[in-house]
């Protein structure tokens, strides 16, 4: 039964998305990453490079630290009283994790989707414009900033003829991709989604895995996820959590046909999480 | 007792309760209005009170201090108010600070509004030397607006789901951009409860205005619009009786013939006004709320 799931990752991996043999570009870097809630040590001295154009899957067992980690790179664990993140997160040179960085510019650039569809209690227009407007995008560039980010996640037809309408009389797969929209929008270089469709059925859920094979021409995507198969349809490197620590990152062919780790092969063939 | 039997049982007693509550409610709108309803005509809403010898005349000063307090102190409990309730739900630490300031607003929303009333009679009407105006009763009743509103508006804030801020932060937005523009809308409907609970105690206060805007109103030029002109409706410098305290002065100390007749048209008059204005502003809120909120 072990070597045959193995083996179903291997072949879903190589039907669906062969391994590009892409050259390796750092996008962000983050060194030496811990965390701590009050005196939980939650993220223990992370190294993890995310790469260009490339969708990296966080996974690992409930609280192993891996939404922790994604929050630490859009600066979201600034708004936790307790939290405190030491470390170096570096973009284009830069050290992100410095309380100097105006947390909010960073953030601009970084896109984030959660577990839970999110949208804004505006319109369907209003989510997408809300953001950008006040960075100053003019009615006419809101309103092909609408077009456009609509049109990139497959809403565009579904909802055109209400963008006016409430952006909660949507369905819950329609409001994940409305937030995707809508982060999007801003034109970020690094997409962050928590768990994006763990609220979600399973044609949403493909829908949004399409999404993010789409959307990995353009930026550079991080995703946490629970499902282990969605890891191996969707990324190009898997990082696995556990307890805090990062246990293994590598290809995702690499770390689901060839674990280096006993605990990465134990959680992959489901003795623990 | 078998489950059922009981459930059936605890039914019945909330239906008789919830029936209850209605029915000393309608009864005493109903009598109110049985009372006072023929009273009402036009000279009654438009006319200054008659001589005492002749008695008859209206309460329109009276019905106009009313309402005109009202704005004078929504305009005072408003901004401080949400200002504070910003403050408690978004911005303030928990700690021994936080909790000194709960404490704080407690103690002021339990105070008795006679014991307001004197505060305000020493420290707005003597202290400032406006005498008996409107402003010190706007600010009598403001120091007891304040704790409900503050209160309000920080429970409505806080109802607002924490992943709207998440959402709205995570896209390079700033905390206030996010109070003014993601959770000031959103909590809109519980700010216009508190509103309203507000605007009620305005009305219906009695005791904290008897020694802050006074028992009298001065006779009023309606057409004089100079805030600064003693006659002028709008000089917030002068001494006004609202409704509430018309009523209980009506009732306690004067000698008018038809003072009963007068009391029970003002109290009508009193319950429609609330009305009136309880329905419009939660239409004016629901309508506001949908317009932000694109809601249908």
């Amino acid at each position: 039964m072990t070597s045959q799931a193995v083996f179903q990752f291997q072949t879903a991996q190589e039907n669906i998305h062969p391994l590009p043999q892409m050259e390796q570009v750092t996008q962000l870097e983050a060194k030496q990453v811990n965390v701590f809630y009050g005196s939980k040590h939650a993220v223990k001295d992370i190294h993890l490079s995310l790469y260009k154009n490339s969708v990296t899957a966080f996974i690992g067992p409930s609280g192993c630290g891996k939404s922790t980690f994604l929050r630490c790179l859009n600066r979201m664990n600034d708004t936790i009283p307790s939290a405190k993140v030491t470390g170096e997160i570096m973009i284009d040179g830069i050290n992100m994790n410095q309380s100097e960085l105006n947390a909010t510019q960073i953030r601009r650039h970084i896109g984030m989707v959660f577990q839970k569809p999110n949208p804004f209690m505006k319109s369907i227009f209003e989510n997408i414009a809300f953001a950008p407007r006040l960075y100053g995008a003019s009615k006419a560039e809101c309103k092909q900033l609408v077009e456009e980010s609509l049109q990139k996640v497959g809403l565009w037809d579904e909802v055109k003829d209400r963008l006016h309408h409430s952006a909660l009389e949507l369905s819950g797969g329609q409001q994940q991709r409305l937030c995707i929209a809508r982060a999007i929008a801003m034109k970020p270089s690094i997409i962050l989604l928590d768990e994006p469709t763990s609220a979600l059925d399973p044609i949403s859920t493909s829908k949004i895995e399409q999404l993010i094979l789409e959307l990995k021409k353009d930026f550079t995507i991080a995703i946490v996820t629970h499902n282990m198969q969605q890891a191996a349809r969707i990324s190009d490197y898997t990082a696995f959590f556990y307890m805090g620590d990062l246990i293994e990152f590598n290809h995702t062919n690499q770390l689901f046909h060839q674990p280096s780790q006993q605990a990465t092969i134990d959680y992959l063939t489901g003795r623990f999480g | 007792m078998n489950a059922k039997l009981t459930d059936r049982i605890a039914t019945i007693c909330f239906y008789l309760i919830a029936f209850l509550i209605l029915s000393v409610l309608a009864i005493l709108i109903g009598f109110i209005l049985y009372q006072g309803l023929h009273v009402i005509d036009w000279t009654f809403i438009t006319q200054p009170p008659g001589s005492i010898l002749t008695g008859g005349g209206g309460v329109a000063p009276q019905l106009f201090n009313s309402f005109y307090l009202l704005v004078l102190t929504m305009l005072i409990t408003i901004p401080i108010g949400l200002g504070g309730g910003i403050y408690m739900a978004e911005y303030a630490k928990p700690g021994k600070w936080t909790q000194m300031i709960r404490l704080s607003i407690e103690v002021l929303s339990s105070l008795p509004s006679i014991v307001v009333g004197l505060f305000g009679l020493l420290l707005f009407v003597q202290l400032t030397g406006w005498g008996f105006s409107l402003l010190s009763g706007a600010l009598a009743l403001s120091v007891f607006n304040l704790p409900l509103m503050v209160r309000v508006v920080e429970q409505a804030i806080s109802a607002v789901p924490k992943e709207q801020t998440e959402a709205s932060l995570a896209l390079g937005v700033t905390h206030w951009q996010t109070i003014m523009k993601v959770i000031l809308p959103a909590a809109l409907p519980g700010i216009i409860t508190g509103f309203i609970l507000a605007s009620g105690r305005v009305f219906g206060e009695a005791a904290a205005l008897l020694f802050t805007a006074g028992m009298t109103s001065p006779v009023l030029d309606f057409t004089n619009w100079d805030p600064s002109s003693p006659t002028s409706p709008l000089n917030p410098l002068r001494p006004a009786s609202t409704l509430a305290v018309h009523i209980w002065k009506i009732n306690s100390e004067s000698i008018v013939s038809d003072a009963s007749k007068i009391a029970a048209g003002s109290s009508a008059l009193l319950i429609i006004g609330v009305l009136i204005f309880n329905l419009s502003a939660r239409f004016l809120g629901q309508w506001f709320y949908k317009k932000l909120t694109s809601t249908r």
